[in-house]
């Protein structure tokens, strides 16, 4: 074998084993060190407060909290939140800092008052870094699509991106089955000046709404 | 044990320091130094996969030829910064919340590469240790400093400052300060060793006393 070669050959196995060596550890401290559960969805005054105002029921945010017209459904503990998320969503990074996020943090169904039988489903959708789309999506009891609310997120906070998004989303949506909604119905609906653009800002409502279907089908089905 | 060999070591981190003196990393620095805590926290990080870098490339120095010595340190420190990142996940998942997206940086920090290949590979393990501490220490200080800086100037009202483009900014009058107070200790360590040789002078040279 020519020298040229044997080093060239050389050169190759040192750096696959260098390679192989480095995927061995991480490999170990991935199968050693697991990121702890999140912790398991709750119902408090808060959530409460913001449930009442989608679906009012006609009593305060105390007694509708102490007299159970609101209940937890779908997963109800971290590793039941965990398993679920698991197959239905996704956490990823990308280099940019895009963090793809698509996370059922809790669902709640509305047991009492005018509105008996609505599913709200809490979830935390794409952003950026570490900021990411905390929404709320309710659902009438027949399956179709009823309100969609933004809790909080620094890029698209209801301060600070055009006025009216929400209530462009809302008003094209309403009375729609949420299993039949797809990314057009909401992308015509926002500025393309947000964020990084119309897809963007639309993959953070559509991943919202997906994982509402996903959960209300489950619960649907029973 | 060379002692000046040594002592040049110990102090690189201050005399070139990474972050005001050789402008290295920039990018991790002006990101995540909008508070202390991010700032020291990724500081922390990036010490620890420079110092391990350092060491791993120094061990391996004679093994890896000189052809793929690159390709294999950027191996190399993507290996520990992920190791970092996996830790962090699990087990500080409050700091992941915040510095979580920019650890992966680490990786292409060209500082890590940088000593790697000018120090690390060219010395023994105990001084590619060293040298990996001192930087890493000396980059911490930098990013820490800019961090409570940006946070206080923040508190205080100066908003801009936690911008990038504030960041800029604040770096740039930092790196000017640390450069002015260097030269006055340079200066001031001149005029003594300057002083020292007229009172003693070297025997060797027939040098007279005044």
């Amino acid at each position: 074998m020519k020298s040229e070669t044997k080093s060239a050959f050389k050169s190759a196995m040192i750096l696959a084993s260098v390679a192989a060596c480095v995927v061995l550890v991480l490999a170990f401290a991935n199968a050693f060190m697991k990121p702890p559960l999140p912790p398991p969805p709750k119902l408090e005054l808060e959530e409460v407060a913001i449930l009442n105002q989608i679906a009012p029921t006609g009593v305060d945010d105390q007694t509708a909290l102490d007299e159970y017209y609101f209940v937890l459904i779908g997963p109800q503990t971290a590793e039941e939140m965990s398993a679920w998320n698991e197959l239905h969503g996704n956490t990823s990074f990308k280099v940019t800092g895009i963090a793809r996020y698509k996370i059922l943090l809790a669902a709640f169904k509305a047991d009492k008052g005018p509105h008996a039988g609505t599913v709200f489903v809490r979830t935390l959708t794409d952003g950026y870094y570490d900021i990411r789309a905390d929404i709320i999506t309710a659902i009438n009891p027949d399956g179709t699509f009823k309100h969609m609310r933004l809790l909080n997120n620094a890029i698209y906070t209801e301060d600070n991106y055009a006025s009216g998004d929400i209530d462009k989303i809302n008003a094209v949506l309403a009375g729609r089955p949420i299993g039949q909604i797809t990314a057009n119905d909401i992308k015509g609906q926002l500025p393309i000046v947000i964020g990084a653009g119309a897809t963007e800002t639309a993959n953070v409502f559509r991943l919202a709404i997906e994982i509402a279907a996903a959960l209300f089908s489950e619960v649907a089905n029973g | 044990m060379d002692k000046k060999h040594f002592k040049q070591t110990l102090l690189g981190g201050f005399v070139s320091n990474p972050v005001f003196v050789l402008v290295l990393g920039l990018c991790p620095t002006i990101a995540k130094s909008t508070n202390i805590v991010d700032a020291f926290a990724l500081g922390a990080a990036t010490a620890f996969v420079l110092i391990c870098t350092n060491v791993l490339v120094s061990l391996l120095k004679k093994a890896i030829p000189d052809k793929i010595r690159l390709i294999s340190y950027i191996i190399i420190i993507a290996g520990f910064t992920t190791l970092v990142d996996i830790f962090i996940r699990a087990y500080l998942p409050a700091l992941n919340q915040t510095v979580g997206s920019v650890i992966p940086l680490i990786a292409v920090n060209c500082l890590i590469l940088g000593r790697a290949d000018s120090f690390a590979r060219k010395n023994k393990v105990g001084y590619a240790a060293l040298d990996g501490a001192s930087m890493g220490i000396g980059f911490m200080i930098g990013i820490t400093l800019l961090g409570a800086a940006r946070q206080l100037l923040g508190m205080a009202g100066l908003s801009v400052f936690t911008t990038a483009a504030g960041g800029l900014l604040l770096l740039g009058l930092l790196l000017g300060l640390y450069n002015y107070i260097r030269s006055l200790i340079y200066t001031a360590r001149k005029k003594r060793t300057r002083t020292l040789r007229r009172i003693k002078p070297n025997p060797f040279k027939g040098g007279k006393s005044q």
